[in-house]
């Protein structure tokens, strides 16, 4: 009886995602990354007490996603707010992809200030100095589009948050492979981003039970 | 005097002129130099501030994010929070003159283009303007420093507040790529005349892009000055004169950032020269007026002189007694200044005479030394041969060998007498025609190998070396000569040969004549000498020999070959050895037979002889010489001894010693003639020579002989005095 009842819980919750009952295709591939850039050390407005690695804090990573042709109205992401913390006087995540109306928390790992703020037009917010104890506001990016987020006292952290429309998306590997599963089938527009200016995109279609493979190149 | 003088002031003017002028001008630079200084100490202080503040600013995170963004509302807003304190909205206002405010800020973005600051107030809001001003700028930003200083004109016109100090600074981003420029401009005030120094007459201006900014001057003047400094410029000049309108005027220019890579601004200096002109007017006329001065007084000099040196014309006219009395005391004075001159002429006569005797002693004490070295040469063979003979007493078996010895001893005793007898040249005058003999040069070199035997053979032996000496006669030349010098010259050379051969070697010794001159060749295989030694050798005491030198007997055998007008070559070569080369002139006539008395004088006459010496082996010697001939020979001790004896005895001949105890040679001589008129006395002497030269011959003497005597001197006296009885 109770072994019934644990197995019909284990069935639910293995339907649960059945429910929509097509998302069952997935994709994956290769993007071809460019070389990693190797940052020029400059002079610190502000001496910190954090050591600054030398070393380029942008091994370049891919955000693959995809763009349905018929908008979704799936809201349901950003429940919970995300995370891109300071750490070592680096962004944690440095690429954090989210989709839009989803929350992110800044929280401040180190010992020392942090000011995160943003001038781009997708997203100004300006967070002010804060501690480690002290939370700064969640920010909640509503516009889809690419933030760049700075620290005024460290001048070489940098974080990109990618704003996108859509649920389906994927950050790469360091070696640009990427895997998306439990994807509706359908038309869809495959993207990978890069940076602003190398952006690349396929359409594509995904049909319900299969694996699509799709390598994307260099321009 | 009037031409001197007009030449003097006309020199000294054209002199302290230039000097005044160059002075001037020098002051006129260095003050130039100083305010340069000063200005750039000033510019750097106020612009220090700022550029720094732009340097930070360039880095701001939040500049970069917004010119990256191309939010340009943010920057600008951003940039007046950051410049506040360096940026003043407005150039009015209650500004401290200390506190430098920039008087405007632009962006440039990464293609140099300026951003409009919008409804920002950035300062200058007539964009059109400083858009001219800056666009030559922004368009070689991507040239530039990080950081630059320039200046630059806002807007058209010539006066120093249309300038502005700019600072630009480049701004990357995190990666270092070029987002853009920040350019930040002050005014240049203290380059503007303040109230207070308007009574200052210097003027100083900025010259850049071919404009001149300078304060108060009218067109053509700076016309002028725009011109003149451009050529000045090309040509490389520091400062040019001008004449403006204001007077002449010195200008002195000078790069105030020679490093920019923008324009080059110049600091202009015009110092006007009116105050230095004056100045020199002023001298001028001083010195025109010194040398007036100076010509008045040359007049009354001269003709006060011109009076004065007629007077004592006058005075000799009319010849007055005053003047009679002045002559006595003159000619007195003069007396007196004779006297002194005749003394002082005696006491140098008095000195030099000390000097000759003084030079007459060294020259005493150097012959002595020469002398006493000279001796000991002769005395080598003396005492070899007597040496070698009494050694072994095996060789006077062999009669010849015997014989050649003795033979030996006797030449060089004979020598030994000569070398003494050679101190004659200090009491006789030197003789300019010598007089010698006629000798065998051949046979004197062969005499002197024969004498210097026992140095060169048996002293090597005894070293172990082997020394061999060859002679070679290629003709027997007949010269005028002293025998026992020529050996003495012969003696040296052969000693000094061994000297040199410390290893052994061989000597050769070569007669021959050449264009009518006997020549003597002594070779050696020694050490030779450097050409140092070679020029020094013939100096008297110059010795080689350390110690065991006097370095006189070259020196000797140089004035032995000269005595015999002779000339003396030395050729040496190191480690090879030494060439002595003697040339004497050949003598004219053969010799007259020098035939020897030995055969005449077989003594015919067996005489009695009474010897008188103190000196037991003179009168041994003379004893065997006298017996030898047959004579009957008495000895005395003394005087005394002599007088009895005469008493006792009848004697022929009489031979006294000069020197003896108690009662002397001559007096001796006078009580013997006293006993006997007629019997001849013979007197020996070693002062033979003195008594000769001084002539001094006692009377109660009939012939007076030099010690040594020989035999043959002996006989020939004997033979005389008997033969004139």
């Amino acid at each position: 009886m109770e072994r019934g009842l644990l197995l019909t819980i284990i069935i639910a919750a293995l339907a649960a995602p059945a429910d929509c009952a097509r998302a069952d295709a997935s994709i994956e591939g290769v993007v071809a990354l460019p070389k990693p850039t190797m940052a020029r050390p400059l002079n610190q407005r502000y001496r910190t007490d954090v050591e600054v690695p030398e070393a380029p804090t942008d091994p370049p990573i891919a955000v693959v996603y995809l763009l349905s042709e018929s908008p979704t109205k799936d809201n349901s992401a950003a429940k919970s707010p995300v995370k891109m913390s300071q750490k070592n006087a680096m962004f944690d995540p440095e690429l954090l992809p989210i989709q839009v109306g989803t929350a992110v928390d800044f929280p401040n790992l180190d010992d020392t200030y942090h000011n995160v703020f943003s001038y781009s037009k997708t997203k100004r917010f300006d967070l002010g100095r804060y501690r480690k104890e002290e939370k700064p506001a969640t920010v909640v990016f509503d516009k889809p589009g690419v933030v760049t987020v700075h620290c005024e006292i460290h001048d070489r952290m940098r974080g990109t948050i990618l704003v996108l429309e859509t649920p389906y998306f994927q950050k790469s590997d360091a070696s640009g492979r990427y895997r998306i599963d439990h994807l509706p089938p359908g038309r869809y527009t495959l993207r990978a981003w890069i940076s602003d200016n190398d952006v690349r995109e396929k359409q594509i279609e995904l049909k319900n039970g299969t694996s699509l493979h799709v390598d994307l190149p260099a321009r | 005097m009037m031409l001197v003088v007009a030449a003097v002031t006309g020199i000294t003017l054209y002199l302290a002129e230039k000097n005044l002028r160059a002075t001037h001008q020098e002051a006129l630079d260095a003050q130039f130099q100083n305010q340069v200084r000063s200005f750039l100490a000033v510019q750097k202080a106020r612009s220090g501030a700022i550029a720094e503040k732009c340097r930070e600013l360039s880095h701001s995170v939040r500049l970069r994010a917004a010119l990256e963004e191309k939010d340009f509302d943010d920057l600008y807003r951003n940039a007046i929070t950051e410049l506040q304190g360096v940026f003043a909205a407005s150039d009015e206002g209650d500004l401290d003159p200390d506190v430098v405010r920039a008087s405007f800020f632009r962006f440039f973005d990464a293609t140099g283009a300026i951003i409009p600051p919008g409804k920002h107030p950035a300062g200058l809001p007539d964009q059109e303007k400083l858009d001219d001003a800056l666009a030559p700028m922004a368009k070689g930003l991507r040239d530039l420093n990080e950081q630059n200083l320039a200046f630059v004109a806002l807007g058209r016109g010539n006066l120093p507040r249309l300038l502005r100090e700019v600072v630009l600074t480049k701004i990357r981003d995190w990666k270092g790529r070029n987002l853009g420029a920040l350019v930040l401009g002050f005014p240049i005030s203290h380059l503007e005349k303040d109230e207070g120094d308007l009574d200052t007459s210097i003027n100083i201006g900025i010259w850049l892009d071919r404009q001149l900014y300078i304060d108060g001057l009218n067109a053509p003047d700076r016309h002028q000055i725009v011109e003149r400094v451009g050529s000045a410029m090309a040509q490389g000049a520091g400062h040019v004169e001008v004449d403006l309108q204001g007077g002449p005027h010195l200008l002195f220019y000078k790069a105030l950032d020679p490093d920019t890579r923008l324009q080059t601004a110049y600091q202009v200096c015009l110092y006007p020269l009116a105050a230095s002109i004056r100045e020199e007017q002023a001298l001028r006329w001083k010195i025109i007026a010194f040398g007036l001065l100076v010509m008045f007084c040359g007049f009354a000099a001269s003709s006060f002189l011109a009076r004065g040196l007629s007077k004592p014309v006058d005075r000799i006219v009319a010849g007055s007694v005053e003047n009679l009395s002045r002559r006595k005391i003159a000619e007195h004075d003069l007396r007196e200044v004779n006297r002194e001159l005749e003394k002082a002429l005696s006491d140098l006569k008095a000195t030099q005479q000390q000097v000759i005797q003084q030079e007459r002693l060294s020259a005493i004490g150097q012959m002595a030394s020469g002398i006493a070295h000279d001796f000991n040469n002769t005395l080598t063979p003396i005492l070899g041969f007597a040496e070698v003979m009494l050694k072994n007493p095996a060789m006077l078996d062999d009669r010849q060998e015997t014989l050649r010895c003795l033979e030996m001893l006797r030449t060089s005793a004979q020598d030994a007498s000569n070398v003494v007898s050679r101190l004659r040249e200090f009491y006789r005058p030197a003789e300019t025609d010598e007089e010698f003999p006629i000798v065998d040069l051949a046979k004197i070199v062969q005499q002197a190998v024969s004498l210097t035997e026992p140095k060169w053979r048996y002293q090597a032996q005894a070293t172990g070396h082997t020394i061999r000496v060859t002679t070679a006669f290629n003709a027997t030349p007949m010269i005028a000569g002293e025998e026992s010098a020529l050996r003495e010259v012969l003696t040296n050379l052969l000693f000094n040969a061994v000297d040199a051969m410390p290893e052994g070697g061989s000597i050769s010794l070569e007669t021959s004549i050449e264009e009518n001159k006997a020549v003597l060749r002594v070779s050696d295989t020694g050490t030779g000498m450097s050409e140092s030694v070679r020029q020094r050798c013939l100096e008297p005491f110059f010795s080689t020999k350390g110690e065991r030198g006097t370095g006189l007997g070259l020196s000797m055998v140089h004035g032995i070959v000269e005595r015999h007008r002779g000339q003396l070559e030395i050729q040496s070569t190191i480690g090879k050895g030494t060439t002595f080369i003697i040339r004497i002139p050949v003598a004219e006539s053969a010799p007259a037979a020098a035939v020897s008395l030995e055969a005449t004088l077989a003594s015919k006459s067996k005489l009695k002889v009474l010897i008188v010496d103190d000196e037991p082996r003179v009168r041994e010697v003379l004893s065997i010489y006298l017996r030898c001939d047959g004579h009957a020979v008495a000895t005395a001790a003394s005087g005394r001894e002599a007088l009895e004896k005469f008493r006792l005895q009848q004697f022929d001949l009489v031979i006294l010693d000069r020197a003896m105890p108690e009662m002397n040679g001559e007096q001796t001589a006078r009580f013997i003639k006293q006993l006997n008129q007629n019997i001849p006395v013979i007197m020996l002497t070693g002062f033979g020579a003195l008594i000769e030269v001084t002539g001094a011959q006692p009377q109660a003497v009939d012939v007076v002989l030099s010690k040594p005597v020989t035999l043959d001197a002996l006989r020939r006296t004997i033979d005389k005095l008997l033969h004139a009885a």
